[in-house]
This record gives C-alpha cells, sequence and structure tokens, in this order.
C-alpha cells in the first residue's frame, strides 16, 4: 500500500516483496517501454527509503520506549498515519521521499496525483495477492 | 535471655559468611601475589577484637576455622559490656582494619599503584561480600571503602555515573520548577536533535552512519549514465568498513571516509556543472546527441545525489568534531532543546555529560577548570590532571566521550570578560580528546561578543543555527500547548501564523489566557487575531499578580504592589527615551527607589534581562545595563508611557519631538549632487503601530493629528489596522487597505494574504474577504496582470521566481490543490463562501498553462450548485473580461439545469461591455474571438436575450471571426 503525504510517503508491504513481484504485477513485456518504465517507477518508489521498524529497533529503542512514540516523535507523523502503521505490524513499512533519487519526472507523476497513487496500490495489493497464493 | 540467643544465631552467621567471604576474594578479587602478601601481613597483626565487636573478622584474611559460635558470643558479650552500643561502629572497625593491614606493611605503595580497574575490582568484590554480610547499600558501600583506601581522591565508574546521573536530574528538576523546561509542550527539532546525536554518542551513531551509507541508491543516475556511457558512480564498496568507532583509533578510517564522500561529492558537482557546449570532452561521439537530450536528469539526478551525500557528511563531521554551537533568537526553545537532549538522549543511552548554565560558571571564571571538577565529581583532586585521568579511564573504559554542556551563554552578566575566559576554558579541554563541549547562546550575543568562539574552534565547530520547527511540527506544538495551558481554541488566520511562528508568543500568550494548574478547559473560540495590545497589558497584569503572590505567599495581590511594579518598569521606559537609546539602560540611571522591583523582574526572568556592556570611555569598568526580552513587549509599554505619561500630561511638545525622532535619515548620491533619505528608525515600526492602535481604541482623535503627518505613518499605518482589533477599525481604514492595493505587488501581495485570513466574515464583520473581492471586481486585466498575478505565479516560471523575492507569493498550483483537499472533506454551509475567491483567480494559468481554479470551481459548483450561482452571479460585473467570459460560460452551463436569476440582464450587460471595450486595455479581435461563440450560443438558447442592436454586433461579428479564421487557417498553410 502507498501512502502518500505531499512530497513524502510510506509503502507497506510483505517483507518478501520485490521488484519481480512489482514488475509481474505491471504485466509490461519484456523489453517494453512499459518495463523500462515499471523499473523505474519502483526505484523511484523503492530506492532511498527507510524500514521504519528496522531504524527503531537498531537506533532508537533505548530513546522512545515503543514503536508508536517514536513514529510521533522522531518522525512527526500524526495519529492517523500511526494507527495505520500499527495495523500492519506485520508488514514491512518503508518511509521514502519523492524525488530523493532526482528522477523528478517520476517523482512529479506520482506526488499529488490520487489517480497514479491508485493505480500504483492496485499494482502493489496484486503483488501481495499473488504472494498469498504462492 | 532471647536477646543472647539472637546473638548466637547472628554471630554464628556471620562467621560462615565471613569464610565464604574470604574465600571469594582470595579466588576472585585480587591477584594470586597480592592476596599472598596481604594475608602474610595481616597475621603479623594483634588482635583487634576489643575493638571489633564483629569479632569474626578479627583477621579478615585467615579464616577462622576453630572458632565455634560460643567463643564468637564471648567476645562480643565482653565488648557489649565494655563499650556503649552507640559507639560501636562496627562496619567502619572493620574497614578501619583492612586499611590498616594494607598502609602497615613496608608494600603498601604496591597495592596503590595497582592498576586502577584491578584494585577496583578487589575493593567492589570486597563491598559485595561486605554487603551481604551487613546488607548496607552496595553502592554506597564501594564509593565508602574505595574512597577510605585511595584516601579521597578515587571514585568508582558506577559511583561518577551515579553521580552525573543525579546531577544531570537535578539541574533538570530546576529547569522543570521555573517551567524553563516544560517536557508537555516540547516539540523535538529533528534535524538538531539527530546532529546532537552523533556528536554525543559517535561509537553507537557510527552503525547510523554506515546504515545510511548503505541505503544509498545511485540507481536512477547510473543508468542514465551508462546511456550515455560514462562510467557508473559508486562509493567504493559503500566505503567497506564496519570497524567500531573509539575515539582513540578512528582518526585515520574517518579522514579516509571524509576524503571519499568529499570526492564524491566534488564528482557529482562537476556532472551537475558541465556545459552541454563541453559534453564532447565528456561523453563520446555517437553518445553525444542523446547526452544533449537527457543530460538535464543527469544534473538533476547528480544534485539530488550530492545533496543526501552532503547529508551523510554533515553526520561524519558531528561524529568527529568536538564543539556545537547551537544559535537562535531569544525564546525559540535553546533550552529546553538542551534540558530535552539531557533527559531523553544521554540519560537514556548513558552517555557521559554534565549540564549547566553558563550563570552558574560565572563566579569562577578565574578558574573554570576548578569549577568544571567541583561539578563533575564529587571529591577533589590536588592536581586537575588527576581529574581527568579518572574522566578519561571512564571514557577509554566505555569508549564513551564526555560531554559538557553549557547553555545560554548570553545569560552571563560580564560577558566581555567571560568570553575570553571561557575560549580559554575550551582551548584547556580540547586538549583532552576524549571531550566534547556543547554551548548554547542567542545568535546576537554571538555576533557581537562570543565571535572568538567561533573563529578560533572554526575547525571543529558544527553549528546548529536554526531550531525553526517544520509546520507540521509547529502543529503539535500548539496543540501541546492548548492541553497543557488548558486552553480550547481554533486558531486560524493570522492567529495562526503569529502564535505558531514565535513560540516566545505563543507562551506570553498561553500564560495570559490559559492556566496548568486549573481544572477546567478555558474556551476561547475562534481566534483569528491576536490583539498584541490586550495582550501584552494582560500578560504584564499575570506575571506581577504571580509575583506578587510567590513573594507574600498567596497573601493576595494590593493595588500598591502592581504600582511599584509597573513604575519601575515605566522608570525604564523613561530613561530609554530621555536618551533616545532602547537598549542597554544603565541600572545606575534608574532610581534607587525601583531598583527592588527591577532586581524581582529580573529575577523571574520573562521582561528584563541584565547585560554588562564596556564602558564608552576605555578607563571605564564594565556597565550594568538593562534590556526587554522581547522587543515588541518593549514597545508596547514605550508607547503606553508617551501617550498617557507625556501626552496625556500636556506635554504635547515632548510627544511631538519624539514623534518625529523616529525617523533616521540616510544621504545618497554623489558629492555633487546628494540627497537625504528619510525613513522610519528601528523601533518606529513597533512604537508607532502601539500608538496607533492604543489611540483608535481610547478613541484620542485629537491624538491621530499629532502622528498624521510623521514620515513613519504611512509605512507602519496598514501593519497597524491587520493588527487592530476588528472593532475599531473605521471606514476610512477600510478605504486606505483598498487604495494600498493599488501601489504595487509588494502592498497588495500582503493585503491579499491579510484579508484570506481574515475569512471569517462573522468574526470579522469589517475588514474582510468582501473587501478583497470588491477590490479585484474593480481592476482591470492590465491591473491585474501586475498587482494580483505575480502573487499566484508559479515558482517554476523565471521571471516569476526572480520577482518573488521582493513579495510575498501563493502558488496557484498548490492553492487550488488546497481548495481541492478542502472540498473532498465535504465542507459545512458555512465554511464554503471561501469557494468565490476562485472565480478571482480563474485567469491564472498553471505550469502547463491551464486553470486550474477552473477546474476546481466546477468540482464546486458539482457539489455545491446554488451556492455557485450566487457567487457566479455577484461577481458579473467584474472588469476583468476574461475572467467575466469564463463566469457567463458557467452560468450558460448552469443555466440548463438551473434558473439563473437576472440572467438576461447578465448577459446584456457582458455584451455591452465588449462592445464599448477600451481598446487600450484590451486586444479587441483576441476578445471578440473568445466572446462569439459564447454569444452565438446565448442567442441560440434565447432568441429575445439580445436587443436587436446587439444582435446586428453579433452578425458583423460573425464575418470577422470567420475571416480571421480563414486568415489564420490560410498563412497556417501557407507555412
Amino acid at each position: 500500500m502507498l501512502i502518500s503525504f505531499g512530497e513524502t510517503y510510506l509503502l507497506v508491504i510483505d517483507e518478501k516483496y520485490s521488484r519481480e513481484d512489482f514488475l509481474d504485477s505491471f504485466k509490461a513485456e519484456s523489453g517494453s517501454w512499459g518495463e523500462f518504465f515499471a523499473n523505474r517507477l519502483f526505484s523511484c518508489l523503492f530506492g532511498n527509503t527507510t524500514n521504519l521498524q528496522e531504524e527503531y529497533e537498531l537506533f532508537y529503542k533505548e530513546e522512545y520506549a515503543d514503536f508508536s512514540i517514536f513514529l510521533e516523535k522522531y518522525h512527526g507523523f500524526n495519529e492517523e498515519v500511526i494507527t495505520i502503521i500499527t495495523e500492519h505490524s506485520g508488514s514491512m513499512i518503508l518511509y521514502g521521499n519523492y524525488g530523493s533519487e532526482g528522477d523528478y519526472d517520476t517523482s512529479q507523476l506520482i506526488e499529488y496525483n490520487e489517480d497514479v497513487i491508485e493505480s500504483i496500490n492496485e499494482i502493489l495489493t496484486q503483488g501481495a495477492k499473488d504472494e498469498n497464493q504462492n | 535471655m532471647w536477646i543472647q540467643i539472637a546473638i548466637i544465631i547472628l554471630g554464628f552467621l556471620a562467621s560462615r559468611y565471613s569464610n565464604k567471604f574470604l574465600d571469594q576474594l582470595a579466588k576472585k578479587s585480587l591477584s594470586y601475589n597480592l592476596f599472598s602478601k596481604v594475608k602474610s601481613w595481616a597475621k603479623k597483626l594483634p588482635s583487634v577484637a576489643c575493638l571489633n565487636p564483629g569479632s569474626i573478622f578479627i583477621n579478615p584474611f585467615e579464616p577462622i576455622q576453630s572458632c565455634d559460635g560460643l567463643s564468637i558470643i564471648t567476645i562480643k558479650q565482653q565488648i557489649y559490656r565494655a563499650k556503649l552500643p552507640s559507639q560501636m561502629d562496627w562496619f567502619n572497625a572493620l574497614i578501619e582494619r583492612y586499611k590498616y593491614i594494607i598502609e602497615t606493611n613496608p608494600d603498601t605503595q604496591k597495592f596503590y599503584k595497582l592498576d586502577r580497574p584491578e584494585a577496583e575490582q578487589f575493593l567492589n568484590s570486597l563491598a559485595t561480600n561486605l554487603h551481604e554480610t551487613c546488607l548496607r547499600d552496595e553502592k554506597l558501600l564501594k564509593t565508602d571503602l574505595i574512597s577510605r583506601f585511595y584516601g579521597c581522591n578515587f571514585i568508582t565508574h558506577e559511583a561518577l555515573e551515579k553521580h552525573l546521573i543525579e546531577f544531570n536530574k537535578r539541574q533538570i528538576a530546576s529547569h522543570k520548577k521555573t517551567a524553563k523546561y516544560i517536557p508537555d509542550i516540547f516539540v523535538e527539532n529533528h534535524d538538531a536533535k539527530e546532529i546532537c546525536r552523533f556528536f554525543l554518542y559517535p561509537r553507537f551513531f557510527w552503525g547510523k552512519f554506515l546504515w545510511n551509507i548503505k541505503k544509498l541508491n545511485f540507481s536512477f543516475l547510473n543508468h542514465l549514465l551508462k546511456l550515455v556511457g560514462i562510467d557508473e558512480f559508486n562509493i567504493n564498496g559503500r566505503l567497506g568498513t564496519n570497524d567500531e568507532y573509539s575515539f582513540s583509533n578512528s582518526g585515520e578510517t574517518v579522514d579516509s571516509i571524509n576524503k571519499t564522500l568529499t570526492d564524491k561529492v566534488e564528482c557529482l558537482e562537476k556532472l551537475r556543472n558541465e556545459k552541454l557546449d563541453n559534453l564532447k570532452t565528456v561523453v563520446k561521439p555517437d553518445r553525444l546527441e542523446l547526452a544533449r537530450e537527457i543530460w538535464y536528469h543527469i544534473r538533476s539526478a547528480a544534485y539530488r545525489n550530492s545533496c543526501n551525500l552532503l547529508e551523510i557528511q554533515k553526520q561524519l563531521d558531528a561524529i568527529t568534531k568536538r564543539l556545537v554551537l547551537i544559535t537562535s533568537r531569544a525564546g525559540r526553545g535553546k533550552t529546553n532543546f538542551l534540558c530535552d537532549l539531557v533527559d531523553n538522549v544521554i540519560a537514556k543511552r548513558g552517555i557521559p555529560a554534565v549540564f549547566f548554565n553558563a550563570k552558574e560558571m560565572e563566579h569562577n571564571s578565574e578558574n573554570l577548570i576548578a569549577f568544571l571538577h567541583k561539578k563533575i565529581l564529587p571529591i577533589t583532586f590536588e592536581t586537575p590532571q588527576e581529574c581527568f585521568d579518572v574522566i578519561r579511564a571512564f571514557c577509554q573504559k566505555e569508549n564513551h566521550y564526555f560531554t559538557i554542556i553549557i547553555d545560554a551563554l548570553n545569560e552571563v552578566n560580564n560577558t566581555a570578560l567571560f568570553s575570553s575566559k571561557l575560549e580559554e576554558f575550551i582551548s584547556d579541554l580540547l586538549k583532552h580528546d576524549y571531550i566534547k563541549i556543547i554551548l548554547s547562546c542567542r545568535t546576537e550575543y554571538i555576533e557581537y561578543r562570543f565571535n572568538n568562539l567561533k573563529s578560533q574552534f572554526e575547525g571543529t565547530l558544527v553549528s546548529i543555527e536554526n531550531l525553526e520547527l517544520s509546520d507540521c511540527d509547529k502543529d503539535t506544538m500548539l496543540e501541546k500547548y492548548k492541553i497543557f495551558f488548558n486552553i480550547s481554541a481554533n486558531f486560524y488566520g493570522n492567529a495562526y501564523y503569529t502564535l505558531t511562528g514565535d513560540p516566545l508568543m505563543l507562551r506570553f500568550y498561553c500564560e495570559t489566557y490559559g492556566d496548568p494548574s486549573c481544572d477546567t478547559v478555558k474556551d476561547l473560540g475562534a481566534v483569528g487575531h491576536v490583539d498584541k495590545t490586550d495582550l501584552f497589558h494582560n500578560y504584564l497584569d499575570s506575571k506581577i499578580e504571580s509575583i506578587v503572590l510567590s513573594d507574600r505567599q498567596g497573601s493576595g495581590v494590593n493595588v500598591g504592589f502592581r504600582k511599584q511594579f509597573i513604575d519601575a518598569l515605566m522608570n525604564v521606559i523613561s530613561s530609554m527615551i530621555d536618551n533616545k537609546c532602547y537598549g542597554n539602560v544603565r541600572i545606575d540611571n534608574i532610581d534607587a527607589a525601583h531598583l527592588r522591583s527591577i532586581n524581582r523582574l529580573l529575577r523571574e526572568g520573562m521582561l528584563l534581562r541584565k547585560d554588562i556592556i564596556k564602558g564608552t570611555n576605555p578607563l571605564d569598568d564594565c556597565l550594568d545595563v538593562l534590556n526587554f526580552t522581547y522587543d515588541e513587549f518593549r514597545d508596547y509599554l514605550i508607547a503606553n508611557y508617551l501617550i498617557h505619561e507625556i501626552w496625556k500630561k500636556d506635554q504635547k511638545d515632548k510627544f511631538a519631538e519624539f514623534v518625529d525622532s523616529l525617523v533616521e535619515t540616510k544621504e545618497l548620491g554623489t558629492v555633487s549632487e546628494s540627497r537625504v533619505v528619510y525613513y522610519p528608525s528601528v523601533i518606529a515600526e513597533g512604537v508607532g503601530r502601539f500608538i496607533i492602535q492604543i489611540a483608535k481604541q481610547n478613541k484620542l482623535d485629537d491624538l491621530e493629528s499629532e502622528y498624521k503627518t510623521a514620515i513613519w505613518y504611512e509605512q507602519v499605518r496598514l501593519d497597524a489596522i491587520f493588527t487592530l482589533d476588528e472593532n475599531y477599525i473605521s471606514e476610512e481604514d477600510i478605504h486606505y487597505v483598498k487604495d494600498s492595493f493599488m501601489s504595487g505587488v509588494d502592498v497588495s501581495s500582503i493585503i491579499i494574504w491579510e484579508l484570506w485570513h481574515r475569512k471569517n466574515s462573522e468574526q470579522f464583520t469589517k475588514l474582510n474577504m468582501e473587501i478583497l473581492y470588491s477590490v479585484l471586481r474593480d481592476l482591470t486585466a492590465k491591473q491585474y496582470s501586475t498587482l494580483v498575478n505575480p502573487v499566484f505565479e508559479n515558482y517554476m516560471s523565471g521571471r516569476a521566481y526572480a520577482r518573488r523575492k521582493n513579495h510575498f507569493t501563493w502558488e496557484i498550483d498548490k492553492l487550488s490543490r488546497m481548495f481541492s483537499n478542502f472540498l473532498s472533506k465535504k465542507p459545512k454551509q458555512q465554511d464554503i463562501k471561501i469557494f468565490e475567491f476562485l472565480i478571482f483567480l480563474f485567469s491564472i494559468p498553471s505550469r502547463n498553462y491551464h486553470s486550474p481554479a477552473l477546474d476546481v470551481y466546477d468540482e464546486f459548483i458539482a457539489d455545491y450548485p446554488e451556492v455557485a450561482i450566487e457567487q457566479l452571479v455577484a461577481n458579473y460585473k467584474i472588469k476583468h473580461l476574461n475572467i467575466l467570459l469564463h463566469i457567463v460560460k458557467k452560468l450558460m452551463k448552469l443555466k440548463t439545469k438551473y434558473d439563473i436569476p437576472d440572467f438576461k440582464e447578465i448577459v446584456q450587460y457582458v455584451i455591452n461591455k465588449v462592445i464599448d471595450v477600451d481598446e487600450n486595455e484590451y486586444n479587441k479581435e483576441h476578445l471578440i474571438r473568445v466572446y462569439y461563440p459564447v454569444f452565438v450560443e446565448l442567442n441560440e438558447l434565447d432568441d429575445s436575450i439580445f436587443t436587436k442592436e446587439q444582435k446586428t454586433f453579433i452578425d458583423n461579428l460573425k464575418s470577422k471571426v470567420v475571416i480571421l479564421d480563414f486568415k489564420t487557417l490560410h498563412s497556417m498553410d501557407e507555412a
């Protein structure tokens, strides 16, 4: 699931989710422009992201009594977002910033564009379904 | 009888434990050689049974195998008879006994010269066993034992740790007590705190640094580089180090990583700055064409990745640097930030540090090292080196830096003397490679009084110059303040920006209108505006009341006491006005009668502060001076004094003289042709604004004539109007706002912003968005292009970006998005009025030359058609004919489903406007082309809608439009 807020976003996905899953769900032909675009989209979303749970466990456990306090105080998430994150405690939560790799074309395509975000969510959900079926 | 039996049992147990304990000592604590030696010394000692009620300890290093319970009791009984029980501190005797064994031996020094960790281990073990035996606090016992053995200059690591924790706890508690630190209202500044974490705890955050490096992803950049045949970018296998960080062995590793990062950033900067003309030297000829096409993307990717690397390099910098200097303006939360750092990072992570206020050091400025030792260690040393040895051993054991945190350098009285002493002190400390320092100071003091620190320690300094919160964190802060001070309020518009933008003002506001100790929540309703005259008046009252109540322990506030404080403050203000100097009021200029009140206000710290400055004469001593902590509050008091103490007391000349003095002059031009320019003085903006406001609030019409001709008046009038309570705004003020709008985009942008924040027309009944709409309706397209369009242009436009520095901007894309989001939340009927504003933005294009305001308004029409009709009809007399065209189009569309009041009248008005259009203002050809299809459609919709003359006009247009279209097409074909 992609949750977008302005220039930043959260990806709530299965720990095993991979580039291949994303490309499979995208259903682009091998060697096509679609595949090229899917790759670029994946890099734009998943590159330079922070695994929040890992960050907390490794570096901030001593300071913040629990994960939700860490999300509130360290990352400044509001209650609504914290609820979504804690509801998906079994998933991997990646936190990213659009355009952090410098791919402004792709990031501008996603940022503030609810239709694109919805489509990406369909792709991510499809990937998750396939994962469960396997 | 029972007592005797109890003693027998106790004695027996004690003997058992002592034997066990001595065995343990032999096995674990001391090295074998030392233990044997001590044992042999002990054998030579005489019995000390008579001194020792616990006779089992007659010879502690010699287990008493033959001893049975009875014999022990006998000895104990003898002692009990011989000495009073109160004198039998058997624990002390026991310790003395151990000490005696060691000290009486000629090889004593060997014990003392043992490695401290080894000796410590022995003594710790001894303490553990003694603790089991005599049930005293084990940690206390260790400290006691060790200090007895080593004299007074030894402290265990545990004791040192405990001492530091307790010390810092006390410091934090005192800040909490004086409400300088309120954890409940504190919001973290993410970036500043993160840098401090890396600085304070390099060993641990070295891991985070490497983790951050591993996260870096250059795939997009490398994909582009591959396309143009340039080698891929990487950072040497992610710098290939997982070594543990330590201050003693990290130098080379860090230097090498830092150099790699710097080289890589340079490499990215080179890619970013590469000129298109020069690409042939960078890429192969067969890729040149493609490279030119995509170089823009390579630049963007290189820029973003270099930013990422620089961010990480900052963390490395914090790991290696030894001094952090935190600067910000007054009331921006430096002390809160440091308290939180000590409370939540240092304490929780067990980082050795000591935290205190610079003021505490001031009396010891002659020997700051001695002062520091006293703070750090609970014991005294003969030389500073001994103290540093203890700290070094402690730091080495834990692989920690020892951090000294000194808050509020600006609060020191004698800053001139202190700054040089502090510089020496820091230089001395930094000679010890395990010590780091954090300082905090107000920005202006760093510039004028502690600038030596910046220049002297530039190479090892990390500057944190901004404790500003993000917009999201500001919201959190506001909510926390409301909860803590028991306030319920919906802050919006100017009030929201004033309070979230200035934490000190927020504190003033909440302390004035809220109460943390109250059981009930005070409901302030919707607050769109902070009336500062009212706020400062009430704040002063509440502050004085709390001072008097705390001093008189709740015996009631007497009017006389209040007057004493007011008179004292007025005395300071009077001195400022007499000397035309609004800072650094010499304390010897204050009447002696007011000094007590002044000192009390200084102790409170929120209103006044004391500084020391150097006298003007080089032979003069330093001078004690007073300043107000908050300049706007000073301006409020000056304005009050001028009106109530000067103008009202018939000193009109003095008042006029002061009003004229709020101007400064500057000579411009060449020597032969110079001219003098007058502009408002530094305090004119504040004082002038409060004079206008107080005059209006008190209906002092006579006073208005005194300042209306002043040079500063026009420059502060607009600000005064917008910060005035709505009740005092006059028709003349509204006209002034409307007229000012026309003066230029720098003013029109401010008026748009201010009126936007007064959109609640129920609260702002006079000066609200209706005023803005009435102004906008009367603007021609030409006026729009200079007064309105630049405010909403997107920054991507180069020209707009160049101009936007001089005025406030609000990108149309962002504004439209905000409206769209608001609409998606299904706003209440009373909140949808604001969508009318979009009508006036129909002509402003977004980045893709489309009008986002039109799109959002279409969404609004779909949800609230009746309201939209009302709004569109209300604005059909707008002068901007392009906007009018959109209004008509939308009404035409709505006409198919809804009844539009006065539709015919509107249409006829519109066509007449086009017929009579001023050709100097509009391109008539263009206008006809865009309006013609609308007129035709309207005519088809209702044949009776136009008059005969108007129909003739449309018919004439028909031929013009066709000819125009044909001409265009023809020219296009030819091309």
